[in-house]
């Protein structure tokens, strides 16, 4: 133990591969490995050859000496939580072999593609939100707002369609304006959700990311709906209610997206 | 070499770990040692490792066959992880909210080549 070196990038020993020990490490843990759910095992191709051998064979060891069977939960969950920060720190060599700093020294300028990782946030690293609350810019205003009112519409549109005649052509109006039909309904529901988690849960740019997507889901939905091409929505050809619905919400978004994203 | 902030985290990797200077430690121990989860230290002690402040070994299979479950992978201090880590939790100790959490510690004497780590 004595004569460890720190490893570097580039180091046979450590990207090359796990050392033997790690591997009959890991044929040993075959049989206990039913104990991981399947909701982990597709974690292990997400990293390094080397680092996914060893994360495995370390995630059976832990699941197989815990035998409370609320405590492995509770251990599965923390697994599974950490994979972003477990993938961003085995693909990232400027991040992983570097020693940590004593305490009260200040960040380094470790970098990459002329950003420095080191003071990156999980914030700017995943655009999730981390320990704050609370809308930030006008558009995330504009995502909450334009959010509830599609999830109101999918209500009130499957409390006129039920979930009978799901992806056809359907007489059934929300407002006397929009026609609709169930699958229209769940689409609804779908992205006001998307749009509350841009508000509520997503970073600025976050939220910057979805309206995008969003913009130019609602622009393809205007355009072959004029189009005549979306009756599995229960639309119509030409000038109606959905199509000017989808033209304008697109319009209002990207303008939002464009000039919003300030606090 | 360029430094990374010493996060909570890795100070309750750390203090467990001295805790037991001269014991190896499994990934399990840490976590009931540390009090944090599992899928937080992994990524801790691999930063860790990288950087020559903690090295590992895994258990001889054979022993762990025997015992009936897989061979786990020990984690103790290196020789400079130990000096770097003492000074870490001193200075963490005086931050605002580690008190809690750090206090109170039971730091092993550093040897006096080590006090200052470069």
């Amino acid at each position: 133990m004595s004569g460890h070196r720190a490893l570097r990038v580039g180091d046979s020993e450590f990207l090359g591969g796990i050392g033997l020990a790690e591997k009959q490490a890991a044929a040993g843990c075959r049989s206990d490995a039913l104990l991981v759910p399947w909701s982990l095992r597709w974690v292990r191709g997400l990293l390094p050859g080397a680092e996914g051998g060893a994360w495995w064979a370390e995630v059976i060891c832990c699941l197989a000496e815990t035998r409370d069977s609320g405590e492995r939960r509770q251990y599965v969950r923390s697994y599974r939580r950490s994979v972003p920060r477990l993938v961003w720190t085995s693909w990232t060599p400027q991040v992983r072999f570097v020693a940590p700093a004593p305490v009260g020294v200040g960040y380094s300028s470790v970098k990459w593609k002329g950003t420095k990782v080191a003071t990156l946030s999980p914030e700017e690293k995943f655009g999730i939100r981390y320990g704050t609350r609370g809308i930030r810019t006008v558009d995330q205003i504009w995502s909450l707002l334009i959010g509830l009112v599609v999830i109101a519409l999918g209500i009130i549109g499957f409390a006129q369609t039920g979930f009978t005649n799901y992806t056809e052509m359907t007489d059934h109006y929300i407002l006397g304006l929009f026609r609709t039909n169930g699958f229209h309904n769940t689409a609804y529901i779908v992205v006001g959700l998307l749009w509350l988690l841009g508000a509520l849960v997503l970073t600025p740019a976050g939220n910057q990311g979805v309206n995008i997507a969003l913009t130019i889901v609602l622009l393809l939905l205007a355009v072959l709906g004029f189009l005549g091409y979306w009756h599995l929505l229960s639309i119509d050809a030409g000038m109606n209610g959905n199509n000017i619905l989808h033209l304008v919400g697109a319009i209002a978004t990207l303008i939002f997206l464009t000039f919003g994203a300030v606090v | 070499m360029a430094g990374l902030r010493m996060t909570v985290g890795v100070l309750a990797v750390l203090g467990a770990l001295l805790d037991r200077p001269d014991t190896e430690l499994y990934g399990l121990e840490i976590v009931r040692a540390s009090g944090l989860e599992p899928g937080t230290i992994y990524p801790i002690l691999q930063r860790l490792r990288a950087a020559g402040w903690v090295s590992d070994r895994w258990e001889d299979g054979e022993l762990a066959h025997t015992e009936g479950r897989p061979p786990r992978r020990y984690y103790r201090l290196t020789t400079e992880g130990r000096a770097r880590a003492i000074h870490a939790l001193q200075h963490g100790r005086d931050r605002r909210g580690l008190g809690r959490l750090l206090a109170p510690p039971r730091l092993p004497a550093v040897p006096s080549s080590e006090a200052e780590p470069a």
